[in-house]
């Protein structure tokens, strides 16, 4: 019989390996990071430009445009931009945020060629048709119609405006009726502006032969494209925090209330960032967690808690996050600020700080286990111009870490009367 | 493709494994063949509320969260019609850890009270949040039992409400584990890059002196023909209109299940796709529509979803839907667009084939219909489709009087 009470023994991995990726530079000045990896015969190509929200004029701009791209070029209408990807089985997917746009095919090797010559056209020559375009507004303000709806995105958008200012970079948020104003020029100007090889970075992953690069480089790194200066950056990033700390936006029928719980915190690059990171995790940041034990496992108020801290360019800010029972809203808000003051004044016992290490570290494993996983990873490094080295340095600081440095970190940042309290809902 | 090995356990646990080398991952997948199908009518929510009762702990392991987190580990489930599934992703080396923890809550969970009342608590607040405070969350609360009448597959595994959650005991909860949670009843697998009789050995040693517990499952009581057109409207306070389209089609097995999947694909998968073309960006009557298969194991739905545009009458768009169905079956696809599609399944295999966990699912899954083989024949099965196939399968499939029509009707309109 196989003895049951005793748990198996298991390892930690002890170190992380990152498959080294290269570096180049194209005729056009574009940045390519290729890191070879996995087994099956596919390619991530990836391209990241400074075009994010932060540098429009007008809302939806910056997102409009990348969305918009794939809606019609000099060469390819939008139906054949289509009809191509889908017969080779191609993927486009696209992710924009206040700083940056994104733009990645997913294809298998034997289309790469085929795939990149419609990339080319979607970044280079994309022409904003009028009609595409009203299709577009349409479409995304009905489906913003429809997410306004949701008691945890208006408890987002409440608190981050809280904390940077509504006018803010960084704090903004459309309305609906902002899309009946969208014209093609402005999207044509602003890719003008944004989308060219030296405003961006582009990142190829998978199973890379011999002729990856070069092909990449016919397609997207010979000519140049796009305006060759990059307009100055005037935004305002002064920050207007809202001098109330609690907010409460009632909804009569709502049988939740969706709880938001934020403050102003710092950039990726920051020193300190790592080490939060660690804290978080602890605090809200997985399954385990402080807040998903207390409010879930032991009270039942939530299907689910969560803590995030969320780094842009210039500032970043922590948040909590949790919808529960409008009965239980009051008890849940005081149990996160229960939780918060135990990490200021408890420091964090051997036992648990062991849990957090060693899952911390399964979970880098798993953020860089196969291409596509790995693309993620070098992206976000690169965004903030941190080296893929930084990965370790992260694994090896996790692995140090101790209760008085969090202890230390929790009295910096995490004093209960600096955040600000969102309910959307009722109390 | 998927190399892999099948063993049976005398205790009738059922294991396929595969071995992966480009992975420092290890997935272990363990697959329950039991569902919200097999729960009674009176008592629903029950096989994804005793999921959630799973990660309590067991008699020898009490924190499951943490011994698995410890050894560097992630895991988690999920509950449909048919199937429960659990699973955990850690580093190979650890593979023991998971195998320790699967292997002592199958033989002895820790039931208690207060993990029945928390876990109650929790599942209510689900049901709240995914699915009656949010907007459209309700659908398939509605669609469900409209189109089976007799099939549990009429409730959604959350439960028809919120009191059959409230009131379950802790004699339903124990007994619903005595029936259902045996080593015959489950499916084990693993993928990870590890010698695959190494892996056997393993699970021998874990789960080899689990006894079988009979399992004792009632039939389920299977859908009459449907033979009438059903409709429902509802008014709700959602910003635009919707409509859902549900037409019962033929179960997982059947041979033309894989035409059927390949019709949903010609009408909504990707941007060239018909409806996606023609109404939503030439016709524009919809922000939205996608055209899928439930998928269950018995007779599932073809289920054509849309969210309308304002200003559009439900009456035009349902047209719109319908014409559609009439140009799928008059017109013979081309050559072309089957092509298309099947460039597509093919290219969307390799790329699911890029993750362990993936992998573990599937063979899992396929050993739970009866054919593990299927794993690596679907592509085949696919490839063989006809142009005549998608004709007479899609005349078979979009009968009116085989359809159930939800009406999800914004109230700020009227």
């Amino acid at each position: 019989m196989t003895d049951r009470s005793k748990a198996p023994s298991f390892n930690v991995p002890k170190r992380l390996v990152f498959p080294k990726p290269e570096e180049y530079e194209l005729r056009n000045g574009l940045k390519l990071t290729a890191v070879n990896s996995g087994t099956s015969d596919i390619v991530r190509l990836s391209l990241v430009f400074n075009a994010g929200s932060r540098y429009q004029n007008q809302t939806f701009v910056a997102s409009a445009t990348l969305n918009m791209l794939s809606e019609g070029t000099r060469k390819y209408d939008a139906a054949k931009i289509a009809e191509l990807l889908d017969f080779y089985g191609s993927a486009l997917e696209v992710n924009i945020d206040r700083d940056f746009a994104c733009i990645s095919s997913y294809s298998l090797n034997k289309y790469l060629k085929e795939t990149l010559e419609v990339l080319e056209q979607l970044v280079k020559y994309p022409t904003f048709p009028e009609e595409e375009l009203k299709v577009y507004t349409q479409k995304h303000k009905e489906r913003l119609i429809f997410e306004r709806e949701r008691i945890d995105k208006q408890a987002v958008e409440l608190m981050v405006a809280a904390l940077y200012g509504a006018m803010h970079p960084y704090g903004s948020f459309g309305k609906p009726e902002d899309y009946d104003s969208l014209t093609a020029k402005q999207l044509s100007e602003f890719h003008h502006s944004y989308y060219s090889p030296t405003n961006a970075f582009a990142v190829v992953s998978g199973k890379l032969s011999s002729n990856t690069i070069s092909l990449v480089e016919d397609f997207l790194g010979s000519d140049s494209w796009g305006s060759p200066v990059i307009p100055a950056d005037t935004k305002d990033f002064t920050i207007h925090h809202s001098i109330e700390k609690q907010l409460l936006k009632e909804m009569s029928d709502s049988v939740q209330s969706a709880i938001r719980i934020g403050k102003i915190m710092f950039s990726r690059t920051h020193p300190d960032y790592n080490g939060m990171t660690i804290l978080n995790t602890i605090f809200g940041g997985y399954f385990g967690s402080r807040l998903m034990k207390n409010i879930r496992e032991e009270k039942g108020y939530a299907y689910g808690i969560y803590s995030m801290l969320v780094g842009m360019k210039e500032s970043g800010y922590f948040t909590i996050a949790t919808e529960t029972g409008i009965d239980y809203t009051t008890d849940c808000i005081n149990e996160i600020r229960k939780e918060l003051d135990i990490l200021q004044n408890i420091p964090i016992k051997e036992e648990e700080l062991a849990l957090v290490k060693n899952y911390i570290i399964g979970d880098l494993l798993r953020s860089l286990d196969g291409p596509i996983a790995l693309a993620d990873v070098l992206i976000d490094l690169k965004q903030s111009k941190l080296e893929y080295t930084q990965v370790n340095d992260f694994f090896n600081e996790v692995v140090a870490i101790t209760p008085n440095r969090l202890q230390e970190l929790a009295n910096t940042y995490l004093n209960t009367d600096t955040f600000t309290e969102v309910v959307v809902g009722n109390k | 493709m998927i190399d892999y090995k099948r063993y049976t356990l005398n205790n009738g646990l059922t294991l396929v494994v595969h071995r992966d080398t480009s992975s420092p991952i290890a997935a272990v997948n363990m697959l329950y063949k039991v569902g919200s199908k097999n729960e009674s009518p009176e008592k629903t929510g029950f096989a994804h509320l005793f999921e959630h009762l799973m990660f309590s702990g067991s008699v020898n392991a009490p924190d499951f969260d943490k011994a698995i987190q410890m050894a560097s580990g992630e895991n988690n489930a999920f509950t449909g019609s048919d199937y429960t599934n659990y699973y955990i992703t850690l580093p190979k080396e650890n593979i023991e850890t998971a195998l320790w923890l699967e292997s002592d809550r199958l033989l002895s969970p820790n039931i208690t009270e207060h993990n029945i009342e928390v876990q109650k608590s929790v599942v209510v607040e689900e049901f709240n949040q995914r699915y009656l405070n949010q907007p459209y969350g309700d659908i398939w609360l509605l669609l469900r039992p409209l189109a089976y009448k007799v099939h549990p597959y009429s409730w959604s595994t959350i439960g028809k409400k919120v009191e059959h959650i409230q009131n379950a005991t802790a004699e339903d909860v124990q007994a619903f584990f005595n029936t259902h949670y045996t080593p015959s009843n489950a499916i084990l697998s693993i993928v990870a890059d590890m010698d695959e009789d190494e892996m056997y050995q393993l699970v021998e040693k874990w789960f080899a002196d689990i006894p079988n517990r009979k399992a004792e499952q009632n039939a389920i009581p299977q859908e009459p023909k449907q033979l009438e057109a059903r409709e429902q409207a509802v008014y709700r306070n959602v910003p635009s209109d919707a409509i859902y389209k549900a037409y019962k089609m033929c179960n997982r097995v059947d041979a033309d299940y894989y035409t059927c999947d390949m019709i949903s694909d010609i009408l909504s998968n990707g941007r060239s796709a018909r409806m996606y073309r023609r109404l939503v960006q030439e016709k524009q009557l919809f922000s939205n529509i996608s055209a899928y298969l439930t998928g269950e194991l018995d007779e599932g739905l073809f289920v054509i979803a849309g969210r309308l545009l304002p200003a559009i009458s439900i009456d035009i768009a349902e047209q719109a839907i319908e014409e559609e169905f009439r140009q799928l079956i008059d017109k013979p696809v081309t050559d072309y667009e089957l092509e298309k599609v099947k460039n597509k399944v093919e290219a969307a295999q390799i790329f699911a084939d890029t993750s362990v966990l993936n992998k573990a699912m599937t063979l899992a899954y396929y050993e739970m219909l009866g054919d593990l083989s299927l794993a690596n024949r679907e592509i085949e099965l696919y490839r063989k489709i006809s142009k005549d196939d998608i004709g007479r399968v899609g005349a078979n499939i979009f009968n009116p009087k085989r359809c159930s029509t939800l009406y999800y009707l914004s109230n700020s309109k009227t």
